[in-house]
């Protein structure tokens, strides 16, 4: 899944270390969020979202879902 | 932070006992010996490998928790690394494709083992009836739970 955690973390100015420590996940963790291959579950996407004062929707594209 | 430090202290308690009955057994094992059937060096060197392996990997287990209980980053990052949700998952992945494996290998080996050694087959079909209950035990539990 797309986002904008890269994104947000070179604006706010944090390394992948301090984002995962805030959240309560592994550095490798935000690797692979940042990477597309990993996809955060909801509390996660909600931390993160909460981090940067934003909506999960503003941090996670969902635009490219499957449909059922 | 306080639960898991208090966990953390628990597990140091619990691999403690374990590490005690590790030595204690192998001692009464060697004072036993001579009153046990003769058995090959390679086993010998096989079991005293097992228990100075399980006794170093306690003690690097025991040491790494209590230097954690010491610091609270250090702390902090191992519950990180406990609860990460991507570990998470890697280890329920892994666990599967590790059971199917295992399973496939042992079928296949019960069927050939079957036109060699009638005890070998029933030791294997015996495990992998054993793993199979395992199995269907675990899935109904979590079934049931989640």
């Amino acid at each position: 899944m797309k986002t904008r955690i890269q994104e947000l973390r070179k604006l706010h100015r944090i390394s992948q270390e301090e984002l995962g420590l805030a959240v309560g996940v592994t550095r490798q963790t935000i690797t692979s969020l940042e990477g597309e291959k990993y996809t955060a579950s909801l509390v996660l996407a909600y931390k993160i979202a909460q981090y940067f004062q934003l909506s999960i929707e503003e941090v996670f594209d969902f635009s490219q879902l499957e449909e059922m | 932070m306080e639960k898991f430090k208090a966990t953390i202290q628990l597990r140091i308690k619990l691999l403690a006992i374990v590490m005690g009955i590790t030595v204690l057994s192998n001692g009464i094992l060697q004072i036993m010996r001579h009153r046990l059937p003769v058995i090959p060096d390679f086993i010998f060197g096989f079991q005293t490998g097992v228990f100075i392996g399980m006794l170093v990997f306690l003690l690097y287990i025991i040491s790494k928790y209590a230097s954690c209980l010491k610091n609270a980053d250090a702390l902090k990052k191992l519950y990180i690394k406990e609860h990460d949700e991507r570990e998470q998952l890697i280890g329920y992945k892994t666990s599967v494709f590790t059971m199917v494996v295992m399973l496939i290998i042992l079928t296949l080996s019960t069927v050939i083992a079957g036109f060699f050694n009638i005890i070998v087959f029933i030791t294997l079909l015996s495990v992998v009836a054993l793993l199979l209950i395992v199995m269907l035990t675990t899935l109904t539990y979590y079934r049931r739970v989640l």
